[in-house]
């Protein structure tokens, strides 16, 4: 078992995940089907995922599968098994689509062993949705150049599985602020300040649920980290089908690779929690913070992400929204003329308005 | 939610120093008006100084003290327009830094949803008053009429 393509069960068409039925869909028969009949049907491709060996570096050979070739370093190719055509793909990639019938892969070898993820939430929006929120978070721009909207290919917006690293943490720790509250008042031409200085420390467990972090080095990896929260009630057990119809991609990333930097923001999120409940003073200054781990568990989960990746006058842009709540993240193009245009405008504005205020304010 | 903090800052800090302007301006003025009645005062000593002299002698009386209070107006003026210039160039400056950050940092917000995922369960929790000490400071009064 190398790649899997999922067949509807009436017309043998390619099936995919409808984010707007929430069921996966036959685009030619118009057939539904819940994850459970596909499991009665296809639920052994999962379990056989269980048994296969992992694809790992060490064992670099076994990255190339029966029915691909070596293409390039770290690129593979294989054979549409629908049309016969040759596709290349990145190593990362879990699943795409032949670029020529259309038809929708899912490389199965690179979701074996420890790389088979251990929950997914399936896309909320559809193409359609993400688009029209796209054209609507740029309406909201007033300073984006007129041809961008044109100009963007909104169609190459496409819907991608991204790996992340789930990440369940039970710390103990300490913080040990100084805490200051301040009184003044008046008594005859005497102005008296006093200023109180409070230690204090708050002790106790915290229970991190979900904290995710971005399974996937590179250059969307910034993307993958704002394109958060999502919203852990829609994690379901995975199932291969999940991502017939969309991108994937595999962790590059292992836990070691992540561990330190998941310890400092899960210390930060620490301090910020116990900050918290320091209320009452005027200002609070951190002293020491001291966080131990009790527990930990760490699941590879699969999110979803439509992205789009354009170029405005020679810049890269990359545009993403959250597959299951929607939330933009992304660089825009700045109209500087425009905004230029607009600071004189205001400056002026401000400037006549502070002159004249005073008239008006007498 | 953080983009919209600090645009609502932007626009606070930006209203607030507007005000400021305004208010600056507005005492300005009323150093300008302050100064006027004894510029009127000035001129009306002056002008029964007229009548009753020689006219050469109380005419210069009378032009000293209207150039004395044009030159108090222009430079109070001079003052509102630096400041207005300062406060307006410093709030178009804010304004135009946060939505430029806005198109390069757009939807950067917290990424995690630590009040919901991460409970707390305090153990231990500590307020201990270690100093307390008062300043005092002398209130002087303003004894000047104008």
């Amino acid at each position: 078992m190398e790649t899997v393509s999922y067949k509807c069960l009436n017309c043998e068409a390619p099936l995919e995940y409808s984010a707007k039925k929430l069921k996966f869909y036959c685009e030619y028969c118009r057939s539904e089907y819940t994850e459970e009949e596909l499991k009665k049907h296809f639920g052994n491709l999962d379990q056989a995922l269980d048994n296969e060996q992992p694809v790992s570096e060490e064992n670099k050979a076994d990255d190339v599968p029966e029915g691909f070739e070596d293409f390039a370093s770290g690129t593979v190719m294989y054979t549409c098994q629908s049309c016969g055509a040759e596709v290349i793909t990145d190593k990362t990639t879990a699943a795409t689509f032949c670029i020529y019938c259309h038809n929708p892969v899912v490389i199965s070898n690179r979701l074996t062993g420890a790389f088979k993820p251990d929950k997914v939430i399936p896309f909320k929006f559809t193409e359609e949705d993400a688009e029209n929120k796209f054209f609507e978070f740029c309406k909201k721009k007033h300073f984006l150049p007129k041809t961008f909207i044109s100009r963007a290919e909104l169609n190459k917006i496409r819907g991608v599985y991204y790996p992340y690293w789930m990440v369940d943490s039970k710390k103990d720790g300490c913080l040990y602020a100084t805490a200051k509250k301040v009184r003044t008042w008046t008594s005859g031409d005497t102005e008296y300040t006093e200023t109180k200085i409070f230690r204090c420390k708050r002790a106790g467990m915290i229970d991190f649920k979900d904290f995710p972090h971005p399974a996937l080095k590179g250059e969307h990896s910034k993307a993958l980290k704002y394109v958060n929260p999502y919203h852990s009630e829609d994690f379901r057990g995975f199932t291969m089908a999940y991502l017939s119809g969309f991108l994937a991609e595999k962790r590059d990333t292992e836990r070691s690779d992540v561990q330190e930097s998941v310890d400092q923001e899960l210390k930060e999120y620490s301090k910020k929690i116990y900050l918290d409940t320091i209320t009452g003073y005027d200002s609070v200054i951190v002293d020491s913070v001291d966080v131990k781990t009790l527990d930990e568990h760490w699941q590879y989960a699969m999110m979803p992400v439509w992205m789009m990746n354009f170029n405005y006058e020679g810049k890269d842009y990359l545009y993403a929204m959250n597959g299951q709540t929607g939330k933009n993240y992304g660089e825009l193009p700045l109209d500087k003329k425009k905004l230029a245009l607009f600071g004189i405008i205001l400056f002026v504005a401000l400037l006549l308005l502070s002159i004249l205020g005073g008239y008006f304010l007498l | 939610m953080k983009k919209n903090i600090l645009k609502r800052s932007a626009a606070v800090i930006a209203a607030a120093l507007t005000l400021l302007c305004c208010g600056i301006s507005a005492s300005a003025e009323s150093v300008i008006a302050a100064d006027a009645p004894a510029a009127a005062a000035a001129e009306e000593n002056a002008g029964a100084a007229f009548y009753g002299y020689d006219g050469d002698y109380d005419y210069d009386i009378i032009t000293t003290a209207n150039s004395g209070s044009s030159e108090k107006e222009e430079k109070n003026w001079v003052k509102i327009i630096i400041v207005a210039l300062v406060v307006s160039l410093l709030a178009t400056g804010i304004i135009i830094f946060v939505i430029y950050r806005g198109y390069k940092y757009n939807g950067m917000t917290e990424p995690y949803e630590y009040k919901n995922k991460a409970p707390l369960e305090l153990s231990d929790r500590e307020d201990v008053l270690i100093d307390v000490h008062v300043t005092t400071r002398h209130i002087e009064k303003n004894n000047n009429n104008n």
